[in-house]
C-alpha cells in the first residue's frame, strides 16, 4: 500500500514536470494569453515597416525567450513589480515583441550553483549567464549556440563598440574562432584603481599636507595616533589593504606581470615584495598597523572605522557605502574619508595593477529557437543606457521608467566606460551646479548624491559623494591615472590555465600565511626566500610555465 | 515515601549543580539575546559594534521590514508545510524500518543483510550531482517532494530508534502475538504508544533537520515562491556577498543591503523561533517514563 | 521446505514493512553511487560520467599537495576530541539534570541548553569572534581574575581547542536529549533496590545509571565515528584565519579552497570516497569491538 502511494506520487510528480517541459516550447504561432493586447499593440506600431531585420527590429510574431534571471533581494521594485515583471521585461515585449519568461530566479552564488547542475543535467534555459569555467565546460560539452553570425548581424554598433574597448575580454568568449559567450564586461578600469582613504576631519584638524611619500603617510599615522587615538593603518587578515599599498614599492601581489625580458612572473614572489614586507614588518613593530590584524576580517575593520579608530584606510572605491554612512551617523558631518593616490616609497612613479573585470558571459542554448532575440535584448539595454533619449523616448520617461538596476542582469553588456563617463558628467555638473546635461539614471543619481552631501550632509549620500565628487573622491583620483595610463596589466586575462584553476586559492594561501608570519615577526624577513621556494614546489613553477605558454610571446 | 531531609553533602551537591546549570544555560542563551538585541537596535549602533546584550537606540522597524516583505511569511508557510510533511514521512519510514530490524536474525530472515544495506548508505554517498540527476529524472524537481523523498529514511535516526525498541521488554510483544495480533497491529497498537519518548526524540532531530536545510531548496526549486524559510534567508545573506564581489555599478544597492543588517538579525530570530516553540512540547515526552509504566499497568 | 513456509508465514509482514525504506534508499542512495566513478575521472559535468578515465590521479594530486596530509591530522585531532568531549559533557549534563527534582525547572534548563543547536555557525561565529577577541568579554573576565589573556582564535596551539570546546558547547544539548530519554527508560525499581541496600547517589550512578546508559553511549560513539573526518566545516570556515592554518585547517576547508575558483567535482568526490573508506574501517572496527568486549551490538 505504501509502495503504491509512493509510485502514485512519483507518477503524479512526473506528469507535472512533463507538462512543464511541454510548456517550454516557444509558442510562435499564437500570442500567449497574458500579453495578447500588448503584442497586438506592438504589431500595430510596426505594421507599416516590414523593413530589414536589424539590431532593434521587433519580431513580427511574439517569440518567447526562457531566461535564467539573477535576482538581488536588496532591490526594491515599484509596487506590484518584481524581477519577472518590471518596465524592462515589459519593454522587451512592447518594443521588441519578445516575451521573456523566467526559467528560474536565484541570487548570485545560488545562480551559478544551479547552472552547475543544469550543465550536468544538460538542460539549459534559452539564455543564462555563466562564469568562465562554466563557459569552457559548456563548450566542451557542445551545449551552446554558435553566436558568431548572430553577433555579426544583430549586435548593435554600441555593443560592438564596447567590445572594441576590451577586445581581450571579448575574445575570451570564443573557442576555435567561434563566439559562444558574449562577455558582459565590467564598469571599466576606473573602478579598479584603489585609493588610500584618509579621515578628513583628522587631517584638517592637524593641518597636515597631502602625503607625497610613504614616509609622509607613516608620519601622518603617528600624528593620528598621538592626537586621535588611531589604532593603526587599517589591515585585516586577507592583507588586502596592505596589498593596495604594495605598488609604492613597485610590488604587484596577486597578478601576473611581464618582465622586461618578456617572461611572465607572479608579482607576489618578486624581490620587490620582499621590500614591501620589510617595511610592513617594521610597521607592525612600531604599531603603525593595528596589532590584531591577523585575526580580524573586513567587517571588523569597518567597525573600527565607525568607532573612530582608523584614520588611514587603503581600500576599494565603495568604502563610502560600507563604512562612510555609519561614520557620518556616529561621528558627525566631517568624519568622512578622502581619497588620495598611493604615495611612493622610493621616489619612483607608482603604477597601479589592472586586471580583467569581466566575470561572466551571456550564453545561448544550442536548442534556442530564436537566438537573435537574446542579442536584441542586449542591444535594447545598451541603447537605453547609452543613447537615452535618442530612441524616441523622453528623458523623463527613461529616468522614471527604466531603473537601470532593474534590468535583467542576464541580458545586459556593460559599457566599460560607463563609470568614467558618468564621473566626468556628474562631477562637472556638481561643480557648476548645473544639472541640465544629465541624461542617464546613473548620472542623475551621482549628481544628486554629491549635491545632497555637500548641501545637507546626508549620511546616505556620502557613499556617492566619496565615489563621484569632483575632488578627493575615488574617481577623481582614478581618472587621471587611467588617462595617463599609469597602470600595469595583469597578463592573465579572464581565462586561467588549468593548473591554476585546479588548486584554487591554496597557492595564494601559502603566501598569505607566510607574509603574515613575516609581518608579525614570527619569521625573519629572509623567510621570504624559503616561502618562494615552497610556493614554487607547491605548484607555482607549473603555474608560471603554463601562464607563459598561454599568454607569453605576444 | 520520599525522604524530606537532605544530607549536608547532598545540599552542597544541589547548590553546585544548580549554579553550574544556571551558568551553562546562560551561556547558551546569550547568543540569542545578542541576536535579539541587534534586531532591536538602530543601524549606527550596530555598525559601530556597540550592541552586545541590550538594544541601543531601540526600534522595531527591522521586524516591520521583515514581516512586511510578503516573502517572509510565504517562506514561513512553506517551511511549516515541508517540516510537517517531511517529519511525518520520516517517522513512518523510520518506524516501519526500525521495528523489523530490531528483531534477531533468527526471527527475521536476512536481517543482517538488510541492516548492512542501510548502514552502508550512512558511510558512502554518490555525491550531489548524481543525486540531483536522480531527483530530476524522477520528475521531482520544483516540487516539495524533492526536499522530502531523497531523505525520507534518515538512517542515523532509524538506528537510534531501533536501539530504543531493542531496549523494550520482549514480553509485551509476545503477549500481543499470543492474542493473535498481526505484526502491523502489534506495531500500531502496542509499539507506537511505547515508543512515544523515542519518537519525540528522533522526531525533534527530523524537525530541526528539515527546518534548517537550505541547500536542497537552492538546487531543486526553480520557483522562489516555493522556497522554505531557510533557503530564503540563506539567499538574503548571500545577496550581500554577491554585491561586494560585483561592486562595480551596484554601489547603491550595497548601501541598502547594509541597512538591513539589523533586519537580517530580526529575520534570523523569527526564523529560529518556531522550532524553539515546538521544542518544549516535544520535551514532555522525553521525561515521561512511559515504558515501564505500561509494563506494570 | 516446510520450515521455509512457516518462516514466510511468520515473517512476511515484516519484510513488507521494510520494503518502502529499501525502495527509497535504493532510488536515492544506491543509484547515485555510480557517481563515485568521477573520483577516477577528469570529470566535466557536460560530458557526464563518461569523462576521461584517469585512474588514481585525483588521489595522487591530493596527496601531492604539500598541506593535505597536515589537514588529515588536524581533522582527526579536532574530531576525536569533539566526539569524546561531546559525549562526556552530554552524559554529565543528563545526569545533573536528572537530579533536579523540580519538573518545571528541569524543563527550562533542558530547553535552554538546546538553544545553540538552532543557530547556525555563521551567526555564532560572529558572536564568538567578539566574545573571544583580545579585548572581548572572556579575556576581560580572565584579566579580572588576574589571569593572562588568551589568544583564542589566533594562537595555533589554542585554536583547535577553541573549536573543540565551542563545538561541544553548541552540540551537547542534542546528546543530553538522547541520554535523558535513555535515562527515563531505566527501571525505578533498580534504584529503589539500591536505596534499600544503602547505596548512596554516587553508588547508584556508578553501578546502575552508567551501566544502563552504556549501550546508548556506545551507540552514539559508533554512529559519530561514521563522520570522524568531518571536523566541522561550517564552524572552522567561519572562524579560522591564515595564521592558524597549521593546526586549524581541516580536510573540508582545504578542499573548499582548492575548488573555490571552479567546482572541483572529481577531487571533491575523491576526498569523499577517501573519508568514507576510513570511516567504514573505524565503524566496522568499533562495532566488532563493542560486540566482543561488551557483547553489545548496535546494528
Amino acid at each position: 500500500m505504501k509502495k503504491k502511494l509512493i509510485s502514485l506520487l512519483l507518477t503524479a510528480a512526473m506528469a507535472i514536470s512533463l507538462a512543464a517541459c511541454g510548456g517550454k516550447e516557444p509558442d510562435n504561432g499564437q500570442a500567449s494569453s497574458g500579453g495578447a493586447s500588448q503584442s497586438d499593440a506592438a504589431k500595430d506600431s510596426n505594421a507599416g515597416t516590414p523593413a530589414e531585420d536589424g539590431p532593434l527590429t521587433p519580431f513580427a510574431d511574439t517569440v518567447t525567450l526562457e531566461v535564467a534571471l539573477m535576482i538581488n533581494s536588496g532591490l526594491n521594485y515599484e509596487p506590484g513589480d518584481d524581477i519577472t515583471n518590471n518596465p524592462w521585461i515589459r519593454g522587451y515585449k512592447d518594443k521588441l515583441n519578445i516575451e521573456v519568461v523566467p526559467a528560474y530566479t536565484a541570487e548570485w552564488d545560488d545562480y551559478f550553483t544551479k547552472i552547475n547542475f543544469a550543465i550536468a543535467d544538460k538542460k539549459l534555459p534559452d539564455v543564462c549567464m555563466v562564469q568562465t569555467y562554466q563557459l569552457q565546460q559548456m563548450i566542451e560539452a557542445d551545449l551552446l549556440y554558435d553566436m558568431t553570425e548572430i553577433y555579426d548581424k544583430y549586435a548593435s554598433d554600441i555593443v560592438k563598440g564596447y567590445m572594441a574597448i576590451e577586445p581581450e575580454s571579448f575574445d575570451s568568449g570564443k573557442a576555435d574562432g567561434k563566439l559562444y559567450g558574449i562577455a558582459q564586461l565590467g564598469v571599466g578600469p576606473i573602478a579598479q584603481i584603489n585609493p588610500v582613504w584618509i579621515r578628513k576631519d583628522w587631517k584638517d584638524g592637524l593641518n597636515l599636507e597631502d602625503p607625497k611619500s610613504i614616509d609622509d603617510l607613516v608620519a601622518m599615522e603617528k600624528a593620528f595616533q598621538a592626537e586621535y587615538g588611531s589604532t593603526g593603518i587599517a589591515v585585516d587578515q586577507s592583507l588586502t589593504t596592505l596589498k593596495i599599498l604594495a605598488p609604492a614599492w613597485g610590488a604587484y601581489p596577486d597578478i601576473w606581470i611581464s618582465r622586461p625580458d618578456g617572461q611572465i612572473v607572479y608579482g607576489s614572489v618578486q624581490p620587490e615584495m620582499k621590500d614591501a614586507l620589510a617595511a610592513w614588518a617594521q610597521w607592525y613593530q612600531e604599531g603603525i598597523i593595528n596589532s590584531n590584524f591577523a585575526l580580524i576580517n573586513g567587517d571588523k575593520l569597518n567597525e573600527d572605522a565607525v568607532n573612530s579608530k582608523v584614520g588611514i584606510y587603503p581600500f576599494k572605491n565603495w568604502l563610502g557605502w560600507s563604512a562612510g554612512t555609519d561614520m557620518i551617523s556616529n561621528l558627525g558631518r566631517e568624519a568622512y574619508l578622502e581619497a588620495y593616490p598611493v604615495p611612493s616609497a622610493n621616489g619612483e612613479k607608482v603604477l597601479y595593477p589592472l586586471g580583467c573585470d569581466n566575470f561572466s558571459y551571456i550564453v545561448v542554448s544550442k536548442d534556442c529557437k530564436n537566438p537573435e532575440a537574446a542579442m536584441k535584448c542586449i542591444n535594447f539595454y545598451a541603447d537605453l543606457e547609452k543613447n537615452g533619449t535618442a530612441n524616441g523616448m523622453s528623458k523623463e520617461e527613461i529616468l522614471s521608467y527604466f531603473n537601470i538596476d532593474h534590468a535583467a542582469q542576464v541580458l545586459r553588456v556593460q559599457d566599460p566606460n560607463l563609470d568614467r563617463d558618468t564621473f566626468m558628467v556628474a562631477s562637472k555638473a556638481a561643480a557648476e551646479k548645473d544639472d541640465s546635461n544629465l541624461i542617464s539614471v546613473k548620472q542623475t543619481q551621482a549628481y544628486a548624491d554629491i549635491v545632497n552631501f555637500i548641501d545637507n550632509g546626508d549620511p546616505v549620500a556620502v557613499g556617492g559623494y566619496m565615489l563621484w565628487a569632483p575632488v578627493k573622491s575615488a574617481y577623481s583620483v582614478a581618472e587621471p591615472i587611467i588617462s595617463a595610463g599609469d597602470v600595469i596589466k595583469n597578463q592573465v586575462w579572464a581565462v586561467t590555465p588549468d593548473s591554476i584553476a585546479k588548486i584554487g586559492t591554496t597557492l595564494d594561501d601559502i603566501l598569505t600565511q607566510g607574509f603574515t608570519k613575516i609581518i608579525t615577526g614570527e619569521e625573519p624577513l629572509d623567510y621570504f626566500d624559503t616561502l618562494v621556494e615552497e610556493w614554487k614546489t607547491a605548484g607555482g613553477d607549473t603555474a608560471t610555465q603554463d601562464v607563459n605558454q598561454m599568454y607569453g610571446n605576444q | 515515601m520520599k525522604k524530606k531531609k537532605l544530607s549536608a553533602s547532598r545540599k552542597i551537591f544541589l547548590i553546585c549543580n544548580y549554579t553550574l546549570l544556571v551558568v551553562v544555560c546562560l551561556s547558551c542563551v546569550l547568543p540569542f539575546v545578542h541576536l535579539l538585541a541587534v534586531s532591536l537596535s538602530g543601524r549606527p549602533a550596530v555598525a559601530a559594534g556597540k550592541v552586545t546584550f541590550w538594544p541601543i537606540e531601540f526600534t522595531v522597524s527591522s521586524y516591520e521590514y521583515a514581516l512586511k516583505k510578503g516573502d517572509f511569511m510565504r517562506a514561513l508557510g512553506n517551511s511549516l508545510v515541508r517540516t510537517f510533511l517531511g517529519t511525518m514521512i520520516n517517522l513512518v519510514f523510520m518506524v516501519l524500518t526500525a521495528y523489523p530490524l530490531s528483531k534477531e536474525k533468527n526471527r527475521l530472515t536476512g536481517r543482517n543483510i538488510y541492516m548492512a544495506y542501510f548502514v552502508f548508505t550512512m558511510l558512502f554517498g554518490g555525491g550531489m550531482i548524481p543525486t540531483y540527476l536522480v531527483v530530476s529524472r524522477a520528475g521531482l524537481k520544483d516540487t516539495i517532494w524533492s526536499m522530502i523523498l531523497p531523505g525520507a529514511l534518515p538512517v542515523y535516526n532509524m538506528v537510534i530508534l531501533m536501539n530504543f525498541i531493542r531496549g523494550l521488554p520482549e514480553e509485551l510483544q509476545e503477549a500481543a502475538r499470543i492474542d493473535g495480533a498481526s505484526e502491523f497491529q502489534l506495531l500500531y497498537k502496542v509499539m507506537i504508544p511505547l515508543l512515544k519518548p523515542a519518537l519525540a526524540t528522533v522526531g525533534l532531530f527530523c524537525i530541526v533537520g528539515h527546518w534548517n536545510d537550505w541547500f536542497s531548496g537552492v538546487i531543486y526549486l526553480n520557483d522562489r515562491a516555493k522556497y522554505p524559510l531557510a533557503t530564503y534567508m540563506q539567499s538574503l545573506l548571500r545577496s550581500f556577498e554577491s554585491l561586494m564581489r560585483q561592486a562595480g555599478s551596484n554601489y547603491r544597492q550595497l548601501a541598502s543591503q547594509i541597512n538591513v543588517r539589523t533586519g537580517r538579525a530580526a529575520q534570523l530570530f523569527l526564523g529560529a523561533l518556531p522550532v524553539m516553540l515546538v521544542y518544549p512540547f516535544l520535551q514532555k515526552y522525553f521525561t515521561t517514563g512511559l515504558t515501564l509504566g505500561s509494563v506494570k499497568g | 521446505m516446510k520450515n521455509m513456509k512457516k518462516r514466510f508465514k511468520r515473517e512476511w509482514q515484516m519484510h513488507l514493512m521494510l520494503l518502502p525504506g529499501i525502495l527509497v534508499i535504493f532510488i536515492f542512495s544506491y543509484i547515485p553511487l555510480y557517481g563515485l566513478v568521477i573520483a577516477f575521472e577528469d570529470y566535466n559535468p557536460g560530458r557526464g560520467f563518461s569523462s576521461p578515465w584517469v585512474g588514481l590521479k585525483n588521489f595522487q594530486f591530493l596527496f601531492s599537495q604539500p598541506n593535505f596530509v597536515r589537514t588529515i591530522w588536524n581533522s582527526l585531532y579536532i574530531a576525536v576530541f569533539k566526539m569524546l568531549g561531546g559525549i562526556s559533557v552530554s552524559v554529565l549534563f543528563a545526569l545533573l539534570l536528572n537530579e533536579i527534582g523540580n519538573k518545571i525547572l528541569k524543563r527550562i534548563f533542558q530547553t535552554l541548553i538546546y538553544i545553540p543547536n538552532f543557530l547556525s555557525w555563521v551567526i555564532l561565529a560572529g558572536i564568538l569572534t567578539d566574545l573571544l577577541a583580545a579585548d572581548g568579554l572572556v579575556n576581560q573576565t580572565l584579566q579580572a581574575f588576574g589571569l593572562n589573556p588568551v589568544n583564542f582564535l589566533g594562537s595555533p596551539s589554542v585554536f583547535p581547542w577553541t573549536m573543540i570546546i565551542s563545538d561541544i558547547w553548541k552540540g551537547f544539548g542534542f546528546g543530553t536529549v538522547v541520554y535523558l530519554a535513555a535515562l527515563t527508560s531505566i527501571d525505578p525499581e533498580l534504584y529503589e533496590a539500591a536505596r534499600i541496600d544503602g547505596g548512596g547517589k554516587l553508588a547508584q550512578t556508578r553501578f546502575i545509571t552508567l551501566p544502563m546508559l552504556a549501550p546508548t553511549i556506545v551507540l552514539m560513539l559508533v554512529l559519530s565515528l561514521g563522520s570522524v573526518l568531518n571536523a566541522g566545516f561550517d564552524q572552522i570556515y567561519n572562524l579560522y584565519a591564515p595564521v592558524v592554518y597549521d593546526t586549524g585547517d581541516i580536510i573540508d576547508t582545504y578542499v573548499y579552497r582548492l575548488g573555490i575558483t571552479q567546482a572541483q567535482y572529481s577531487v571533491g568526490t575523491a576526498v569523499g570516497l577517501f573519508k568514507s573508506v576510513i570511516s567504514m574501517i573505524l565503524v566496522v572496527a568499533s562495532y566488532k569491538l563493542a560486540d566482543k568486549l561488551a557483547n553489545y551490538r548496535i546494528f
